[in-house]
């Protein structure tokens, strides 16, 4: 490929010159620069279009997406195109990814690498989510982030570990790499990448689409919560050496899920696979369930495979189960014990916790200072997973008294000891008492 | 953590122990029963339930084989040339396998004698290259047994997880001082060989692209550098793009309609690796037109 160099101007399609500042980094499918173009620092991915199949289709493709927009603002979209060289190169531009996030890979290898440019010397730091909330929200918000590409009728093509920045505090996500996505059905070259393609395309009997972006998010979920492949375990390790056709088997032809229910044959390895043992012990049934689906049903029945909308109603649910104690255990409600179905008590230090229970929903809420629910979890029309509605609080001017401030923009109704509602209007709370009802309008919570 | 401290294996010794530990106690919980009633106090591993306490993922694991000519002919630029390169490279490619695979490097250097520049294969992150000094004959056939022998479970590919079978780069500038075929063809037995990736480069006119042809299996993977610019346009050309194949699993669906056997996907990595080298050679410019065997 003509590889750019250090200050060459690359013409834009729409007037303009980007100016080449540096590499960022390079991939299967070309390099990306640090570019100025119009005074501000972009990312200009210049492509190997050697490598490409059909590179006009190709651009085409991106040209059409960068007209359409992107779905949301969790994509770093292309913005725009660079004019086709002669021989047919071409660019896009897109915006850089903020300082404050992290790369999947990163956050898979639990650390980053800094090398120095001077003596090449390499140092780590570690890269580690501050909370299993923002954790927990980082996954609704991949989850959600495909929903949309999705409902906007197109495929990402190239789901993998590759495509993902998160912020370790916050859990914002942002999805780069939105130059193979296409409309469903259309596939300009790309095959994906092994070990997060649908078993259909390792076989060679189906090209990216909707239903194997499917596959490759569960995937990409579970590495994310359990730390490991899917599909390697004892079966595939006993090969030693990935070759390519021990590769066709594992992942496509005779791909195992690793905690298959009837096929133990590839379980997890102690000492290889740790993570993955570890936590399968710590996750609720219904986390485990929706992934033995994807991996056994889901692998040779793409309409078995778990839609967006699940996998974000699983992860709400398993948001608004966590834990914070107060002698420094957090964990998910499935890992305290539960003395009777209305609370739950520390393993660790005996506290014990009162439960909420909604009336749209099964689970009870586990109760502590600073726990709290959010707009879709009270509002059935809402999907607003990141608004928090209610925070248990303590009362300012009565230390010890716990009770919810309505942080919402509604007004809730509220029983109290004296057994009579109230309005609570935003900004305004209320005490927890073994009485209490909050009606929200369609929605009611009682302890 | 240097290279000294990896070698020396009195300080391996305590960390790897304490490893173990930690492996011993992941195993005792995991056979913890692991249904959900809140009541099985044991069900509690209060040290080790942390959902955000996690290791890196499990990774494969790819041994890089640099088979380098120190051989007496190598004095001066060209082996100049290869240190300058070799240098500025390792940092190049450290983030080459990403979080699917740690990639480890070898080195072994034959000139009269043969001699690994690390006692082990060093993960690429903690590798500083040692400059090497050129001496004496070409005992290439000796490197193929010592190569040979190292490629095994039992040595320097003794990773417990899975491996990729490994990259082996052959570079020289002269025909075998020693009877090379025979070696060769005991190196031909080896499995790790017969499905590793191979590329050869030939530096200056002297080198055989025939001797060369029969290590790597392929006319594709063998280059053939006549120029200091070539010779380090090539190196990384190999290096990178038999690093990245290697770490990786192959896209084995392209180009296919239909459904793949294990006939279709054999030597796709070779295959890959020859049509890239292939591919990257036409795009390469004489950078530097004075010849490596002038001038001296």
């Amino acid at each position: 490929m003509v590889e750019l160099s250090i200050g060459q101007e690359v013409e834009m399609e729409y007037g303009g010159k980007a100016q080449v500042l540096g590499v960022i980094g390079s991939g299967g499918q070309g390099i990306v620069y640090l570019v100025r173009y119009n005074g501000m620092k972009w990312a200009l991915k210049w492509y190997d279009i050697d490598k490409m199949k059909n590179p006009k289709a190709f651009r085409k493709n991106i040209q059409n997406n960068i007209s359409d927009g992107p779905p949301s603002n969790k994509f770093l979209w292309p913005k725009y195109l660079t004019k086709e060289k002669p021989d047919g190169t071409f660019g896009y531009l897109m915006e850089l990814k903020p300082e404050s996030f992290d790369s999947f890979v990163d956050i898979l290898n639990t650390y980053k690498l800094s090398v120095d440019p001077l003596t090449g010397r390499s140092t780590k730091t570690p890269v580690r989510f501050t909370s299993l909330f923002a954790m927990v929200t980082a996954v609704i918000n991949i989850v959600n982030a495909f929903r949309q590409l999705h409902r906007a009728g197109k495929s990402y093509q190239d789901l993998n570990d590759g495509g993902f920045f998160i912020n370790m505090d916050t859990g914002a996500v942002l999805v780069c790499d939105c130059d193979n996505i296409a409309p469903d059905g259309s596939n300009f070259g790309i095959g994906g990448k092994p070990g997060y393609m649908a078993p259909e395309v390792v076989r060679g009997v189906a090209k990216p689409n909707v239903q194997t972006d499917k596959y490759s998010l569960a995937v990409v979920l579970f590495k994310l919560l359990f730390r490991g492949d899917p599909m390697e375990g004892e079966k595939v390790v006993k090969d030693v050496c990935l070759t390519e056709s021990s590769e066709l088997k594992h992942y496509g032809q005779n791909a195992v899920f690793i905690y298959d229910p009837d096929d133990a044959s590839n379980r997890p390895v102690r000492g290889i696979h740790d993570n993955v043992i570890k936590f399968w012990r710590i996750y609720p049934d219904y986390v485990k369930d929706a992934f033995i689906r994807s991996f056994t049903l889901g692998i040779s029945d793409p309409n078995k495979r778990i839609i967006e909308n699940e996998w974000q109603k699983i992860f709400i649910r398993l948001r608004s189960e966590i834990i914070q104690c107060t002698c420094g255990r957090t964990n998910f409600s499935s890992m305290f014990k539960q003395p009777d179905y209305k609370t739950f008590k520390c393993p660790q230090c005996g506290t014990i916790f009162d439960t909420l229970k909604f009336s749209n929903r099964k689970n009870r809420m586990p109760l502590y200072l600073g726990s709290v629910f959010y707009e879709c979890e009270i509002n059935p029309e809402s999907e607003d997973f990141q608004t928090i509605a209610g925070e248990l609080v303590e009362n300012k001017l009565k230390p010890g008294v716990l009770g919810f401030k309505n942080m919402s923009d509604q007004v809730w109704r509220a029983k109290m000891p004296d057994g009579d509602f109230y309005d609570i209007p935003p900004g305004k709370g209320f005490p927890i008492w073994q009485g209490l009802i909050i009606d929200f309008g369609e929605v009611t919570a009682s302890l | 953590m240097s290279n000294e401290q990896k070698k020396d294996p009195v300080n391996a010794v305590p960390a790897e122990a304490a490893q173990e530990d930690a492996k011993k106690k992941l195993s005792d919980a995991a056979e913890q029963p692991v249904d959900t009633a809140g009541d099985a106090d044991d069900l509690f591993d209060f040290d080790d339930d942390d959902p955000l306490s996690a290791t890196g993922v499990s990774k494969k694991s790819l041994v890089i084989f640099f088979l380098i000519d120190t051989s007496r002919s190598m004095v001066g630029k060209k082996i100049g040339e290869l240190n300058t390169v070799m240098e500025e490279l390792i940092p190049e490619i450290r983030r080459v396998g990403e979080a699917d695979t740690d990639v480890k490097i070898a080195v072994l250097t034959f000139g009269t004698q043969v001699r690994w520049m690390y006692s082990e294969p060093i993960l690429i992150e903690d590798f500083e290259w040692a400059r090497l000094r050129a001496d004496g004959v070409t005992n290439m056939g000796e490197a193929f047994r010592e190569l040979s022998s190292r490629m095994s479970r039992n040595s320097f590919l003794n990773s417990p997880s899975l491996s990729f079978a490994p990259v082996i780069f052959l570079m020289t500038d002269g025909y075998p001082s020693d009877d090379y075929k025979e070696a060769l063809e005991e190196l031909k037995q080896n499995s790790w060989y017969k499905f590793g990736l191979k590329a050869a480069l030939g530096i200056g006119s002297e080198a055989n692209d025939e001797m060369l042809e029969e290590f790597t299996g392929s006319k594709d993977t063998v280059v053939h550098a006549y120029s200091g610019g070539q010779l380090a346009q090539m190196i990384k050309i190999i290096a990178v793009t038999s690093a990245q194949i290697g770490s990786k699993s192959m896209t084995l669906s392209d180009d296919v309609n239909h459904e793949l056997n294990s006939e279709d996907v054999r030597s796709a990595k070779q295959k890959l690796l020859g049509q890239q080298i292939q591919d990257s050679m036409t795009n390469l410019g004489d950078a530097d037109a004075i010849s490596l065997d002038t001038g001296w």
